[in-house]
């Protein structure tokens, strides 16, 4: 489909040299794009603007995401969406990369929280911040932590949608039987330690805490301890060149891990390969406590607490670090939706309606109660939806609360970084190493930062 | 010759045989049940309530049959649309495979042509290229030829097999020379002695492609998954994709989707048991 | 009876030989090129083509967008070919054949052995034989992930119940290889079991008869009359399962991506993290060429010494 010609199209025509020297000069992680913010194109087309929207939903989450884009196509006329199921994160994302070689691009598109660098790389994407000034779109009411997270030298990528962050799963019967109180569920990693101690010795559980190795806790530590992951501000202000988690607090979190397991008060899932293991290690009485995703708080109180366990009570609690109080925070997980800058200007503004309805307290509230996902909108907790939800379900208020506590800062903002993965990888088999061949913490974390700066080097490398 | 010593040795050799049917019914049943552990447990999983599934110790038994499970996971995974269109596909490879294998096999068993073994290896070759290296600059093929969304792209690419080539050839070559000359004789060209002579001749062979070959079309994920986006195209396996979540209490629902997505195959393969079964009679070489 | 239809073949053969040698060559190879056209032109299009292209790549180090690339020559075949990582993954690679390829051949002999007898009911044994060849290698990796888990699954439970202890097999770095070799080995079962099967079902009666008369028991007959003529097929079976032992991707996928401590990341498995995590071309590319040479030449080698043994019955 063509763009009318109009004079506004004119004028922004005329206008992108200059934007794209302003947005050149906004540093290096993803200049060159021309700011030009389609506005008012898709009420002059004659029809309503189709766009396709990529998302990697499945099963619930994709009868609510879907049924939400067809209350939204309902409601209006002048944008039709059609959503396409594309498999895993990785799926759509590996599709995306594959259809730039030559195929069918999506005009909007879900990705998982850690390929936004890679997705401003491949300079196919729209940049909001651009739309989101020009419109004088208010942020104020989203949730600064989920801003900060999408955000590099202040100006937001993708429009968040989808934001989940790690929490404390526990068995409140287990508590009990440990002489624990299971209100007061342990706040820092010291308290892990002594519950776990206590419900080995009392013979509540087999083990006090049930550990996956997983790159995503170790950065949620660390961001909680104030300690940014890589450097370059996490590669907000420039792009970032090495980590920064080999230092006193890396280690520290290395060697509560090691003696945990070591000791006998911690159970290792190992890289979880069901995704459930953990949890279900709750239900099997191997473990009394694990950390896990909020997006499946509502699956794991179905399955828990559907009689078949009798002896289990799921207690949430936000995610405990190395101090009571932070000196950072937790950081942002889920998704987020990015427009494409190959679509026509009014695909592109279709699709950012579409990016900003989702991202309205209504529609946050109904994904919220529909998916569990966490609300961005701090005005999203006051409508009915959502207070009746978290007035029969208070533990749907913990994750969300987690995202307002602390500061927002550099170190909470979370790392964008290109070769995500691979820093991962480098994490969980430094972590598999000092598990499983008794390596010593300080020595496997200093191979795994290694292993991650010669990543990112690579990377940086095949970008410039 | 031992006719004379066979009246004294009746009875023992009832017994023995008796023993070693009963011996051979036994490794039989326990072979049986070993390998069908895995396709057991995932059907009572999918019949099962979830939190059933995950409770310790295991239950292997479905006392409370949840059947609204596999009309979840039909709608949800849209597996009916899939479902043809999986078939549609897999049929059209599975011709395409057998008769271009068919060729080509006879073609490396009964003609000389310079090369011939060049050849051949070059065709064994096609099947060690790892997919990783194809399919990207398949896709691009494909796109080019504005096959995205479409049957043809999903057929296609897929006509022709090396494995099928191999499988056959290596069947062909054991018709006994007697039977080639003898055809020559009765006035047979090449292609009436491959269509009437040998293709029936290797039936259990050309029957066990046509099950690889619907199967691997089946089973196919990253490429239809790559080339459509339109659900009037899209297979079964994406599907199924579709109903794995990492949510645990929607795990009873790929239990569920699979067994749907393979129980059009057991049927296939019961049909054509009936055909492997019905191998040679020894009729054949004075025939 | 052979003897005797042999010796009038033979005697009619000068007449029948002349009508063979009085066809042109040229038309044989014309006809060859009839049968083997379509498959050369779909094997050179989708096949051989992308093959070309990907060694052509193997020159360059590109971005993972492909937006750009610069030439290297060598230097990146060299570079990977090197690293420790390639190795590593080679090893990994030849001992996953090693525990899948003879495993699974055997196995399947006997239960194809077992299963060619004339006993009631053994269509059904049959079908349970070859179900395995139902599931795709995705769900069979699910259906081994849900037996394989630590916490519920059945094997473990079966363990403990005996008295051992509980593994956690796709965790533990001795145990994840052997772990996903038996759930390949179970899962190309199936096809191992049909393609014997049918190749047992072309050996004569006949053959099993006169070397019964002959007082050969069961034993001498399997190793002098079936394995023989079962050797075409049983050469087949060697080479498909190697090479599919060579690019087995999916099960690592979904059972251990390559872990624990890199045990299980066998060569294709990391072409495909180059290729379609990093989207690492150039690396994928030469680690992909160099896949293809490895296996071409081991293929090349079984050829060369099993189709010796072969025994085509003529």
């Amino acid at each position: 489909m063509n763009a009318p010609r109009s004079l506004a199209l004119w004028i922004l025509a005329l206008a992108t040299p200059f934007a794209a020297v302003l947005a050149a000069c906004g540093g290096n992680n993803g200049g060159g794009f021309s700011a030009e913010c389609p506005i008012g194109l898709v009420d002059k087309e004659a029809g309503p603007v189709r766009i396709l929207f990529w998302h990697a939903m499945s099963v619930a989450n994709r009868d609510t995401i879907e049924r939400m884009v067809g209350e939204f196509n309902a409601s209006q006329d002048r944008v039709q969406v059609q959503p396409v199921f594309q498999g895993t994160y990785d799926d759509n994302l590996t599709k995306y990369f594959t259809a730039l070689r030559g195929g069918d691009l999506p005009d909007i598109i879900q990705v998982e929280d850690t390929a936004a660098q890679r997705m401003i790389d491949s300079r196919t994407v729209v940049r909001a911040q651009d739309c989101i000034t020009a419109e004088n779109y208010d942020l104020s009411d989203h949730i600064e932590r989920v801003i900060a997270y999408y955000s590099i030298n202040g100006e937001l990528w993708p429009y968040p949608f989808n934001v989940s962050n790690p929490v404390l799963y526990y068995n409140q019967i287990a508590f009990e039987k440990a002489g624990l109180d299971p209100q007061k569920p342990p706040a820092t990693l010291d308290e892990v330690r002594a519950y776990s101690q206590k419900l080995v010795d009392s013979g509540a559980a087999n083990h006090g805490i049930a550990l996956e190795l997983g790159g995503w806790f170790f950065e949620q530590w660390m961001a909680k301890a104030g300690q940014p992951f890589t450097d370059n501000d996490n590669g907000r202000t420039a792009r970032a060149t090495s980590v920064l988690f080999d230092n006193d607090t890396g280690r520290e979190l290395f060697g509560w891990i090691d003696s945990m397991i070591d000791d006998g008060l911690a159970v290792s899932v190992g890289r979880n390969a069901s995704g459930a293991d953990a949890l279900l290690a709750i239900g099997s009485g191997d473990a009394a406590m694990t950390i896990g995703t909020s997006a499946a708080m509502r699956s794991v109180y179905g399955v828990l607490e559907s009689g078949e366990f009798p002896d289990v009570k799921v207690g949430l609690a936000t995610m405990p670090g190395l101090e009571a109080q932070d000196a950072g925070g937790i950081e942002v997980g889920g998704g987020a939706v990015f427009i494409i800058s190959r679509s026509s200007p009014a695909k592109q503004e279709a699709a950012r309606i579409l990016a900003k309805w989702l991202n309205e307290p209504a529609q946050q509230a109904e994904w919220h109660v529909g998916s569990g996902y966490i609300p961005i909108r701090k005005s999203a907790a006051e409508l009915p939806a959502v207070t009746e939800l978290w007035a029969e379900s208070p533990q749907f208020r913990v994750a969300y609360d987690q995202l307002l506590s602390g500061q927002t800062n550099v170190a909470s903002s979370g790392t964008v970084l290109g070769p995500y993965e691979e820093i991962r990888e480098a994490v969980v088999t430094a972590m598999e190493q000092m598990l499983l061949q008794g390596k010593d913490p300080a020595a496997a974390l200093a191979d795994a930062a290694k292993a991650a700066n010669i990543a990112i080097e690579e990377y940086n490398r095949r970008i410039r | 010759m031992a006719t004379s010593a066979r009246p004294a040795r009746k009875r023992p050799i009832r017994i023995g045989r008796l023993l070693g049917e009963a011996a051979q019914y036994a490794a039989l049943t326990i072979a049986a049940a070993i390998i069908l552990t895995p396709i057991y447990i995932t059907v009572v999983y999918s019949l099962q309530p979830v939190e059933e599934i995950f409770s310790y110790p295991p239950n292997l038994l479905v006392t409370d049959p949840q059947w609204d499970t596999y009309k979840r996971a039909f709608e949800t995974g849209s597996l009916g649309r899939y479902l043809v269109n999986s078939f549609i596909v897999a049929t059209a490879i599975t011709a395409g495979q057998v008769i271009t294998s068919v060729l080509a096999a006879y073609a490396f068993a009964f003609l000389r042509f310079p090369f011939r073994n060049l050849l051949f290896v070059a065709f064994l070759a096609s099947l060690m290229v790892p997919w990783e290296v194809t399919i990207i600059p398949n896709y691009q093929t494909i796109s080019t030829f504005g096959w995205l969304d479409s049957y043809q792209g999903l057929i296609v690419p897929f006509l022709a097999t090396a494995f099928g080539t191999f499988l056959l050839r290596q069947a062909f070559l054991t018709v006994p020379r007697d039977l080639r000359d003898a055809a020559a004789m009765d006035g047979y060209g090449h292609i009436g002695f491959m269509l009437q002579v040998v293709v029936p001749l290797s039936r259990a062979a050309v029957g066990a492609l046509a099950v690889f070959s619907f199967l691997l079309a089946w089973n196919q994920y990253l490429w239809p998954l790559l080339i459509t986006n339109d659900d009037d195209y899209r297979t079964v396996q994406i599907g199924l994709k579709a109903l794995v979540s990492s949510n645990i209490d929607e795990f009873n629902l790929v239990m569920a989707g699979t067994v749907i997505a393979a129980a059009p195959i057991l049927a296939l393969l019961i049909l054509f048991q009936k055909q492997l079964i019905r191998g040679l009679t020894s009729g054949a070489i004075k025939g | 009876m052979d003897e005797v239809t042999a010796a009038e073949v033979t005697i009619a053969l000068p007449k029948a030989a002349g009508r063979w040698r009085a066809r042109p060559r040229v038309k044989e190879m014309a006809l060859a090129l009839v049968l083997l056209g379509p498959s050369i032109a779909l094997f050179s299009t989708f096949a051989f083509y992308p093959l070309v292209k990907t060694f052509y790549l193997g020159f360059f180090r590109s971005d993972p967008f492909g937006l750009s690339s610069n030439y290297v020559g060598l230097d990146q075949y060299i570079d990977v070919l090197r690293s420790n990582g390639f190795h590593r993954s080679l090893l990994t690679t030849g001992l996953f054949a090693l525990f899948t390829v003879p495993t699974g051949l055997v196995l399947g002999l006997g239960l194809a052995l077992l299963a060619h007898q004339k006993l009631r009911g053994i269509v059904v044994y049959r079908t349970i034989f070859s179900s395995t060849v139902a599931t795709s290698v995705a769900v069979a990796s699910v259906m081994w992930l849900t037996l394989l888990n630590p916490s519920i699954g059945i094997i473990n439970y079966g363990l403990k119940e005996s008295g051992f202890e509980a593994v956690n097999w796709l965790g533990d770095p001795d145990w994840a290889l052997p772990a996903v070799s038996l759930t390949t080995v179970w899962l190309n079962l199936g096809f191992t079991f049909i393609v014997i099967l049918a190749g047992l079902q072309t050996i004569p009666e006949e053959l099993h008869e006169s070397a019964k008369i002959d007082g050969a028991g069961a034993v001498s007959r399997l190793f002098n009359v079936t394995l023989p003529m079962l050797s075409p097929t049983l050469l087949f079976a060697v080479v498909v399962l190697t090479i599919n032992a060579f690019q087995s991707f999916g099960q690592i996928d979904i059972l251990t991506q390559g872990g624990p401590l890199d045990r299980t990341n066998v060569l294709v498995y990391s072409i495909y993290t180059e290729g379609f995590r990093n989207f690492n071309e150039g690396v994928a590319a030469a680690q992909g060429v160099a896949l293809f040479l490895i296996v071409l030449v081991l293929t090349l080698i079984q050829f060369r010494f099993l189709e010796r043994r072969v025994f085509y019955g003529n």
